[in-house]
């Protein structure tokens, strides 16, 4: 064969393999474009959930000063003032000796052992001093005081003691939040509270009531009440997942789970 | 016969063997069509086997024309963009009429009609980019295009018409008196390595039909 055919014939494989280079080259190019793309959305939404996150720590924060400030009020000021009320009043039935003055004592007595338990649950130091299942042994027990309600707790001993202070702080706002619901809604009679372990290194603290439960379609969209929310984001604080089960008619359980991060890296 | 025409083989039964999975999708119209291909193939070897050369040229010029409608036709059914389907879905009378004109007016009944596959090439490349420029846009960026069957249908056409542009384009001076033997001997290395990398994308598609009708078969 001449030579300028064997060129030519050579001229073709190579510029069809180049074409099919070409081809290959374009789509190792869409890969890359890709790729790009979607990493930099991921990181996009990664700050926006960290920004999330360091907003809401600060709206937490302001809100745990605030109740602080207030049980402190509480204790400083009304209760104290309301304590004189009770020592005055005590030395007037001494002098007048009125039946009616048992009746206010017994008010005042009352008014002022409950502003004790709202500047305690207001004031976050008292959690950080007795631990989260004391405190929330300690709600559930306020619960039974009111005779309203029979209730139960359920923990082993040293449960959920690898949470930190502040992680401690935001469970208890959330089951505070939860029981808030409870007493406003539910119509129970009937609360308990249990915490139980998942293996080694989860626990799952659960709120069940009796009350009238409620159709879990309402949870779905823009339904969630400002108190769920409320839930959820400071359980995503947490790295704690929230489950609902609710049925019309046959009360309702709230789990959350909580796992232990240093145990799963 | 050849690898390629293995590879055809390969194909046809891979398509046949995830019918299930194929029936929900316009991927199923790939079994008659690789039946029908495989049938031509099969006519073409026999052709060549009894001597009967230039009698397989009608055969390939209408097949040809089968094979643009029906790869128009299922971009037709794979762009999102409007615009995208309209171009595909007027592609399909387009290269038609392209190739009775050529047939009549251009090449006859007794040349390979390469200005149709010239025509048609270049749409499905162009098509081709297209689906890869529809992934990029950002509606697209969560999925997972590797485990999207018809990239590699995409991925086997554009390497295929590529690469065979140069083959085609000659092909007369290929079939040339002086360079007969070796022209065709470089045309048919070239276009079977094509055909093996067009027809294993394809089954590499059917495959993953499977798997994704399996994947979201599972329960959640």
């Amino acid at each position: 064969m001449p030579k300028q055919q064997e060129d030519f014939l050579i001229t073709i494989v190579i510029a069809s393999v180049f074409f099919v280079l070409i081809g290959i080259f374009l789509m190792i190019l869409v890969f890359y474009f890709l790729r790009r793309q979607r990493k930099n959305r991921m990181e996009k939404e990664d700050m926006r959930n960290r920004f999330e996150q360091t907003l809401l720590n600060t709206q937490l924060e302001i809100q745990e000063h605030t109740f602080n400030y207030i049980s402190q009020e509480i204790h400083d000021n009304i209760g104290q003032i309301l304590s004189l009320v009770r020592i005055n009043m005590n030395v007037l039935s001494e002098k007048f000796g009125e039946d009616n003055f048992d009746t206010t004592d017994e008010l005042l007595g009352k008014a002022i052992r409950d502003l004790r338990n709202l500047s305690h649950n207001l004031n976050s130091n008292r959690l950080k001093e007795i631990g989260i299942v004391e405190g929330l042994r300690s709600l559930i027990i306020q619960l039974d005081k009111t005779e309203k309600y029979t209730t139960e707790f359920i923990s082993p001993e040293n449960a959920l003691s690898f949470m930190n202070n502040d992680h401690c702080l935001i469970l208890y706002r959330m089951v505070q939040e939860v029981i808030h619901n409870i007493l406003k809604h539910a119509n129970a009679t009937h609360i308990v509270l249990e915490i139980k372990p998942k293996g080694n290194i989860s626990y799952f603290v659960t709120i069940t009531d009796n009350g009238k439960g409620f159709d879990m379609k309402a949870l779905q969209g823009q339904n969630t009440g400002i108190g769920l929310q409320n839930i959820f984001s400071r359980a995503k604080l947490i790295n704690a997942t929230v489950k609902v089960n609710s049925k019309e008619g046959e009360g309702t359980s709230i789990i959350f789970e909580i796992t232990n991060q240093k145990s799963i890296k | 016969m050849t690898v390629a025409f293995l590879f055809e083989l390969i194909s046809l039964f891979t398509a046949i063997f995830c019918y299930k999975d194929l029936k929900a999708t316009k991927m199923v119209f790939f079994i008659p069509f690789l039946l029908l291909t495989c049938v031509i193939e099969f006519i073409g070897y026999l052709s060549i086997l009894y001597a009967v050369r230039e009698q397989n040229y009608w055969i390939y010029n209408v097949f040809t024309t089968c094979e643009f409608t029906f790869y128009a036709y299922l971009f037709m059914h794979n762009f999102k963009l409007p615009f995208l389907r309209k171009v595909a879905f007027f592609f399909i009378p387009l290269i038609i009429v392209f190739s009775i004109t050529n047939f009549i007016f251009l090449q006859g009944t007794d040349h390979f009609h390469t200005y149709t596959i010239l025509f048609g090439s270049f749409f499905i490349v162009l098509f081709c980019c297209c689906y890869f420029y529809e992934w990029i846009l950002p509606e697209q960026i969560n999925q997972n295009l590797l485990k999207q069957p018809f990239f590699w249908v995409c991925v086997g056409l554009l390497l295929f018409y590529l690469g065979s542009v140069i083959i085609n384009a000659l092909f007369e001076y290929l079939r040339s008196s002086d360079m007969e033997k070796e022209g065709r001997h470089i045309y048919g290395l070239i276009n079977r390595s094509l055909i093996v990398i067009l027809y294993s994308s394809f089954s590499i598609s059917f495959i993953l039909c499977r798997n994704n009708r399996k994947i979201s078969s599972l329960p959640s």
